[in-house]
């Protein structure tokens, strides 16, 4: 499948964690979490695994109550939203990953809920005043005990 | 945030970056009395830590902040960590600069820190303190304006981020939560700031428990468990909440202290001495201010996103790796939300009984 907006996500800052069908995301350099539930932490996940917007359609209209034409609006919603949040990164002529998550077909489809990345700000009124340092190694080079 | 580039005419010299710092130690040490002059044993996470102190002030400060740590029989063998600290007010001897610019500063707090050779060498000042630390010489620092007008939040933590720094690098983890234990298994108390950690932490001390620390302390994720390790013995509170506490506890210094005063939780807990117990569950706390305290199940996700950040987010944090670790501490154990009432006293029966549950 080729033309379609592949991303990956922003390493350098964010980390993320997936329980079950919820992902906690955290923006190391913000302060910054949010959370994906249902429809949202399979997109993730599907991202973080290098699939394409396009992709990641056709597989939620084989689970869940929605067309591939809709999903794939709404993906475009959400991946600029994250984009705008440094989340996630633009690839530009990257190779798209089909293979490492299978298109699972449900039937009866689940409901369909447009994904929704939830804010938490707390913290980031907090490290505003006191912002984040730059992350160190733990043992890393040039820490042989001496 | 400010930033400045590395010199690398400091290269030839970096073995020496913190001799003159050293050498100021040494002076210190020789300015005083031999009796005035403290050298302590201690037990970090298991692991051998020297602390020498110059000046009775501050060594009765630093000695009340580890004091449950301190090693009754010590082996002699080298340490994996040598405290070297002195008081200016005491000894006449202040604490040098480094001659030579840092790789980056930044603005932590009210100081800056700096880091030179990629991490290797930490150094934070402020007026009244500065503070170094030798990652690759287990070397640490510590010089004080003068000790009998340190912050309590000073007295409580003396050097949190280099320590955090040096427990990391043995693969322990400082977490932002108190933890207290009843035969050798743990409920890790987290959340925010003013969430009640404390609070719950001190409330469960004087009911019997075992303390291990009251907002910081270390995990290890093994094979087998989830072991959480003592750190500070100091706990800051509102002096209100707990008024039996009045002629054990440091009364606030100046305006910084937020009205708190400092309990010594081993004049809580005289008999025991528990410096690691297994994790058995993880209690986010939170302050709801009325009628009874409830402990209900929480969900992972949910109990994630209050432990993690301020652990990760203050300071030098551990990272992507620091919330992975986090995230499988949560999916180990269960998880629980408590809400502190009009008062914490019934905390540490509710602490009791889920501790109970969770043995049956």
């Amino acid at each position: 499948m080729t033309g379609q907006r592949i991303f990956r996500i922003n390493t350098q800052f964010v980390a993320s964690q997936i329980f079950d069908s919820e992902a906690v995301i955290i923006n190391l350099g913000n302060g910054m979490v949010y959370t994906l539930d249902g429809v949202g932490a399979e997109v993730w996940r599907r991202i973080e695994h290098g699939h394409g917007l396009r992709s990641i359609s056709i597989a939620l209209a084989a689970r869940y109550t929605v067309s591939a034409e809709d999903a794939l609006a709404d993906l475009e919603d959400l991946a600029q939203e994250m984009l705008d949040e440094e989340l996630i990164i633009e690839e530009s002529g990257s190779k798209i990953n089909e293979e490492n998550l299978a298109i699972e077909r449900l039937n009866p489809l689940a409901p369909y809920r447009k994904p929704e990345l939830v804010k938490d700000s707390e913290m980031r009124e907090v490290l505003a005043l006191d912002p984040p340092l730059p992350r160190l190694e733990p043992g890393g080079a040039g820490l042989k005990s001496e | 945030m400010s930033k400045t580039t590395g010199d690398a005419s400091c290269e030839g010299r970096r073995d020496g970056l913190l001799r003159g710092t050293r050498q100021a130690f040494a002076e210190a040490c020789e300015a005083l009395a031999p009796e005035h002059v403290h050298d302590v044993a201690l037990q970090f996470a298991g692991h051998p830590v020297r602390m020498q102190v110059a000046g009775e002030a501050l060594a009765e400060v630093l000695y009340r902040c580890f004091e449950p740590l301190v090693d009754p029989n010590p082996l002699v063998k080298r340490p994996a960590l040598s405290i070297k600290a002195w008081d200016r007010s005491q000894t006449g001897i202040g604490c040098p600069g480094i001659a030579c610019a840092p790789d980056v500063t930044d603005v932590l707090g009210p100081g800056l820190m700096s880091q030179y050779e990629s991490g290797r060498i930490l150094r934070y000042e402020r007026a009244e303190i500065v503070k170094c630390i030798d990652r690759a010489r287990c070397e640490l620092f510590f010089c004080v304006q003068d000790a009998r007008r340190m912050r309590l939040n000073d007295r409580t933590k003396p050097f949190p981020h280099f320590l955090a720094t040096w427990y990391l690098d043995r693969g322990v983890l400082m977490v932002h939560a108190g933890a207290i234990s009843r035969k050798e298994r743990a409920i890790l108390l987290a959340g925010r700031g003013g969430s009640g950690k404390s609070t719950s932490a001190i409330s469960c001390a004087l009911a019997g428990f075992d303390f291990l620390g009251d907002d910081s302390v270390g995990i290890t994720l093994e094979t087998e468990s989830t072991v959480v390790y003592a750190s500070y013995n100091g706990a800051r509170c509102d002096p209100n909440m707990f008024p039996e506490l009045e002629s054990l506890s440091v009364a606030p210094i100046d305006a910084s202290d937020k009205g708190k005063c400092l309990v010594y939780l081993s004049d809580i807990c005289r008999e025991s001495r528990v410096l690691r117990s297994s994790v058995a569950a993880i209690v986010v706390t939170s302050v709801r201010g009325r009628g009874a305290s409830q402990l209900a199940p929480a969900s992972k996700p949910a109990t994630l996103r209050k432990f993690a950040p301020s652990t990760l987010l203050r300071g030098l944090g551990a990272g992507p790796a620091g919330f992975a670790a986090i995230a499988e501490l949560t999916r180990r154990v269960p998880c629980y939300d408590l809400q502190l009432g009009a008062t914490a006293r019934d905390v540490p029966c509710l602490i009791t009984r889920l501790l109970d549950d969770l043995d049956r």
